[in-house]
């Protein structure tokens, strides 16, 4: 009697069978993606879209970015935070200058709006930050300062005073 | 005759996931991103707007620098005091290039004698790229550790170490 027990015991167990993952591949793959992350880590956390018809100068420059709005600038195009304003190929988006042909009205009108908005949600919330003056300007190497120098008098005569060239770094 | 279900629990097998080929898939994939993403390294040259005034320049200083970078297509020609004066011009060498190294060495020697003052007025001609402009503001603008180190006093009288050369770039012609 006591055999036929052990034998209904032995055939009631399960196999518990733990699946084993073998993760030594996966942690080298995290291995690999942590040097490489914190290799092109940045620690301003200003994060600045380079358009693909846009080629930076290289400079020996290490000042990391500051926060502020975006004027990208390519041979036939002008966005401001990645948002095209100034297209010389689309009729609708051709350029437009006034003051003596210093003064880009499109981008003019454009940041005079950012800087509204900014200065209007200051106006609502004490916590917002402040109106910085600051102009990214990201800028084709190929550009000539005749043109640059509208870019830079339409930022100032739309009040910000304070340009941040955008260079690339020699490391790259 | 119907047979009653059996009360005996049937062992269930664990299925077991193959995860290696699926782990194989992700490291190529995420290789794959890697190498397709492009991170670049950008920094910044800060500069400020010009601010026409029509007050009198402070009297405090006797002989202000005032130091002015004309940029032609061919020559750099400095200029200092008021009213201005060029004192040094610089051409392009046989290959279209400008020596930049000797603008900058120029330059540190500059400032040796005058280790207060940070400002350079920039006058640049309309045909010069920004390339040109970014190499000579890399010049004007900093100090490399291979050059003589300068030092000045601070307002405890104590030597302190010049890390900048004329960093504070005006583009003086922005207005005409």
């Amino acid at each position: 009697m006591s055999r036929a027990r052990s034998m209904r015991v032995r055939r009631g167990k399960k196999k518990n069978s733990v699946a084993d993952v073998d993760i030594t591949s996966l942690l080298d793959i995290l291995t690999i993606l942590l040097v490489f992350l914190l290799q092109s880590y940045n620690s301003s956390g200003v994060i600045i879209n380079v358009p693909k018809e846009i080629n930076l100068p290289i400079s020996q420059s290490e000042s990391v970015n500051n926060f502020g709005v975006n004027v990208q600038v390519s041979q036939s195009q002008i966005w401001v935070n990645d948002n095209e304003i100034i297209n010389t190929t689309d009729p609708d988006k051709r350029s437009q200058l006034d003051q003596g042909d210093r003064r880009i009205v499109p981008l003019y009108n454009e940041l005079v709006k950012l800087k509204e908005t900014v200065k209007q949600s200051e106006k609502l919330s004490p916590e917002v930050k402040k109106f910085s003056g600051v102009v990214n300007l990201v800028l084709d190497k190929s550009l000539k300062y005749s043109y640059l120098k509208k870019v830079m008098y339409t930022c100032g005569a739309a009040g910000y005073k304070e340009f941040k060239f955008v260079v690339m770094s020699e490391a790259n | 005759m119907i047979r009653i279900p059996s009360t005996k629990k049937r062992a269930k097998t664990e299925q077991k996931l193959n995860l290696t080929p699926i782990m194989d898939a992700v490291f190529i994939f995420i290789f794959f991103l890697l190498m397709s993403a492009s991170f670049l390294k950008i920094y910044e040259i800060a500069s400020d707007v010009p601010i026409i005034s029509d007050q009198e320049p402070p009297k405090d200083q006797k002989n202000p620098l005032a130091l002015t970078l004309t940029a032609e297509m061919n020559t750099i020609t400095f200029s200092r005091g008021v009213p201005s004066r060029s004192f040094k011009t610089f051409r392009r060498d046989a290959n279209g290039e400008f020596n930049y190294e000797e603008i900058h060495q120029f330059l540190v020697e500059l400032k040796k004698s005058h280790v207060n003052e940070n400002t350079i007025m920039f006058d640049p001609a309309g045909e010069l790229t920004y390339e040109e402009i970014v190499k000579i503001m890399d010049a004007v603008r900093m100090l490399k550790n291979t050059d003589e180190a300068i030092y000045k006093k601070n307002k405890d009288g104590i030597d302190e170490k010049v890390k900048d050369l004329f960093s504070k770039i005006i583009f003086s012609n922005l207005m005409s």
